[in-house]
């Protein structure tokens, strides 16, 4: 059964194996499981030697785009082409697709190194490596992931990291239509997902193949990415250069992802006058600036609007400190962590949780009553009822 | 809560390898300590052994001064928070929460009266009569801390709480556990190999490697005087960039820029010192000078950029080598730039290159 399987694959090879390389096109792209639509209309192209990452929570669709791509799910809607042929049509095994996935899936009875080598023994790579060629290129990728030194064991004997590395150089090692990587270093300790995302990214760079590099980790999805695509609930929100995304949040849903820590979006109500106030989710009203006002007040409907406020342009202030230029609103602080290169506040003000940037050395308590500092120029506004941004 | 105390701890499973090495420990009542490290650091094994789930090989655990080494896990009245949770799933958060009272057959009234103070202290109060598997990992993990609390523990031992969580309930919840510690007063333990999580969570670190204490202190002590490379390289994200160095006639030197003078001289004590490790962390090396800032200044042609939302992170070439810096973003450097990168000398960490301690560089004028 398997040697009639393995020949006839072979055989087929010339008629419609997709090639190595190239750019791909998605259109529309949508799977409904039953009532759930997992992922609903994606369009987006994969340049040659692009990396484009797919980002969002767990359910957001991205493992299904990955399975979508290599042929593991049938799609319920739209078109895949890879070099302007169709490629969305072809069997599993045609696409070529070197798909990593999140659960590693090593052959446990074997070593590292032949886990690694096996796709470049599978029925549709027959005959095109040589045993030179099979061993320069695990070599390769075992080196660029610092794992030359465990070739020989097995996964059993290794650590959970260890394995994703050797899932990661399986997908490494091919020359195929497309690289999928399904959350590929999540499971690195910090320094060598650091170290790794640059190498691998850079190698990827100088490939044929475009690399769709999937990771629920916002900041993993700006540093490895010439574009991102942030998707929540199946649904695409953005897609656009891991700057512009940061920058400008289409919606609240993006803004809650992006950022180390993420944008803080709280609601508010204001009222003008001649002395205009803002109120925080179901706290007391504050005054606040007429140009602070007169920023938000066009993108406010019926006096509410959301506010985007990046955590590394708050600042924390004495609760006695003399009135200055910048808007000040009265908050406490909820919690104090200090995480080395800044200290990260909590702060509190009518039910709603605004995390602030400070300096490593801060001494604020929790309970403290303080007031929160924060530039108007640098405010985003989202709609109070969809959440689309408004001004950036 | 008690204070905890490991005397001379060590573990061996198999009687000649360590896991862990005469480990001394103290967590001071109302304090949580971090035990964090790599896996196979014996991180683990403490925690097991703190909990009573596993025997010592040598040395002691005190609570509160009393010897509990011989004491089983029920008699150390530890509390744990696993990583999965472990709750009762077709139980309400209420019901699970209340389970331990249950079984020690506490009054049905106290039991009310304990389990809504827990129920509100960990804002659950919306969803105190939903089964639990219909819930978010971390509105679980929050029934599973509430669980903990509930029966008043000598001591409540976290075990990688945040690894199952999406990244923003991560994020939310280690918050919320910070702000119980410092305003509940807890005495806790908290095993990570996450170092972010074990600064914004912890009052002290006890960084671990290979079974041996490498360092115990706060974070910004761990993260501004790290003792050694180990714990220097470990924590700080990015990473801290180490360069090769060696010392010619009291002066130090880069290996990969023999002509820049480094602005720093080894205290006396250390004058054997012949080869040394300099390092310096990413949002440390400035591109702009400081007029009378003492520093190392280096020519490096930026070869990489990671956009990381606030901050870019460059990729810099010495020569052959590459180090990180760490910008706020936007910048106007480009890939292919050539800058100058200041390396101030009072955010230079000086390692002895034989053995990685810490040296005490001094300031040096040039």
């Amino acid at each position: 059964m398997l040697s009639r399987l393995r020949r006839s694959a072979t055989a087929a090879l010339p008629q419609y194996m997709a090639q190595a390389g190239g750019s791909l096109r998605i259109d529309g792209l949508g799977k409904r499981f039953g009532a759930l639509a997992a992922l609903d209309g994606l369009s987006l192209t994969l340049g040659e030697g692009e990396v484009v990452s797919v980002t969002g929570p767990s359910g957001a669709g991205k493992s299904t785009l990955a399975r979508l791509v290599s042929g593991l799910e049938r799609p319920s809607t739209g078109q895949i082409h890879l070099n302007g042929a169709d490629f969305g049509t072809l069997p599993t095994q045609a696409r070529r697709v070197s798909h990593m996935f999140e659960s590693y899936a090593l052959y446990p009875t074997r070593t590292v190194a032949e886990n690694v080598m096996s796709p470049l023994n599978a029925p549709t790579s027959l005959g095109r490596w040589t045993a030179e060629d099979k061993r320069r290129r695990s070599d390769e990728v075992l080196a660029l992931t610092e794992m030359g030194h465990l070739r020989d064991r097995l996964p059993s004997q290794l650590s959970g990291g260890q394995k994703q590395r050797v899932a990661l150089c399986r997908a490494l090692v091919q020359d195929p239509s497309v690289f999928v990587l399904d959350e590929p270093i999540g499971h690195l300790d910090a320094k060598l997902r650091h170290k790794l995302r640059g190498d691998i990214r850079r190698r990827q760079k100088r490939l044929p193949q475009g690399t769709l590099w999937l990771t629920p980790d916002g900041i993993e999805a700006m540093a490895v990415a010439d574009r991102m695509v942030v998707l929540v609930d199946g649904v695409v929100q953005q897609i656009g250069t891991p700057d512009d995304v940061f920058a400008k949040p289409a919606n609240v849903r993006v803004a809650r992802l992006i950022g180390d820590p993420a944008m803080n979006v709280v609601g508010v109500r204001i009222t003008g006058g001649a002395r205009p106030m803002l109120t925080i989710g179901e706290g007391v009203a504050a005054p606040i600036s007429q140009d602070f006002f007169d920023r938000i007040a066009p993108h406010a409907r019926d006096g509410r609007v959301s506010l985007g406020l990046r955590p590394s342009m708050l600042r924390v202030v004495p609760a006695d400190a003399e009135p200055a230029g910048a808007d000040r609103l009265p908050v406490t602080v909820y919690a104090v962590e200090p995480l080395g290169k800044f200290t990260l506040v909590s702060v509190e003000a009518g039910g709603e949780r605004i995390r602030v940037k400070t300096a490593a050395d801060s001494t604020w308590r929790p309970g403290q009553p303080v007031l929160l500092a924060l530039d108007a120029a640098a405010v985003l506004c989202f709609d109070a009822e969809s959440g689309a941004l408004l001004m950036s | 809560m008690a204070e905890v105390q490991l005397r001379q701890v060590t573990k061996s499973y198999d009687g000649h390898n360590l896991a862990v090495h005469s480990l001394d420990l103290r967590c001071p009542q109302g304090q949580m300590l971090a035990l964090l490290g790599p896996s196979g650091c014996g991180k683990s094994s403490t925690l097991k052994m703190v909990a009573g789930i596993e025997a010592v090989t040598s040395g002691e655990i005190l609570f509160d001064g009393v010897d509990v080494t011989d004491l089983d896990s029920a008699g150390r009245n530890i509390a744990m928070v696993f990583e999965d949770y472990a709750l009762y799933p077709h139980m309400s958060a209420f019901e699970n929460i209340a389970f331990p009272l249950r079984v020690r057959r506490v009054p049905s009234a106290e039991v009310d009266r304990k389990v809504n103070e827990a129920i509100d202290m960990l804002g659950l109060q919306s969803v105190i009569g939903v089964p639990v598997r219909t819930l978010s990992g971390g509105a679980q993990q929050r029934v599973s801390i509430g669980r903990a609390l509930v029966r008043d523990p000598a001591l409540v031992m976290f075990d990688e709480p945040l690894s199952h969580l999406d990244a923003d309930q991560k994020v939310m919840l280690r918050t919320e556990i910070r702000r119980l510690q410092t305003t509940a007063g807890l005495t806790s333990v908290l095993v990570t190999h996450d170092q972010t999580e074990a600064m914004a969570m912890a009052d002290r670190i006890a960084v671990m490697s290979h079974g041996v204490l490498q360092q115990i202190g706060s974070p910004r002590e761990l993260y501004e005087t790290p003792s050694n490379l180990f714990v220097a390289g470990f924590i700080g994200e990015s990473p801290m960039n180490f360069f090769a160095a060696s010392v010619d006639g009291g002066a130090i030197h880069l290996d990969d820029a023999p002509q820049v003078a480094v602005p720093l001289a080894l205290p006396s004590h250390c004058a054997h010192v012949a080869t040394l490790t300099l390092g310096i962390r990413p949002e440390d090396v400035r591109l702009h000078h400081v007029p009378g800032e003492a520093a190392l200044t280096l020519p490096a042609r930026v070869t990489d950029r990671e956009c990381c939302g606030d901050r870019d992170v460059l990729r810099l070439a010495l020569g052959n080598r590459h180090f990180n810096v760490e910008v706020p973003s936007p910048t106007r450097v480009r890939v292919g730039d050539v800058v100058d990168c200041h390396l101030p000398a009072v955010r230079l960490h000086g390692f002895d290159a034989a053995n990685g301690e810490s040296l005490a560089l001094r300031s040096r004028t040039c």
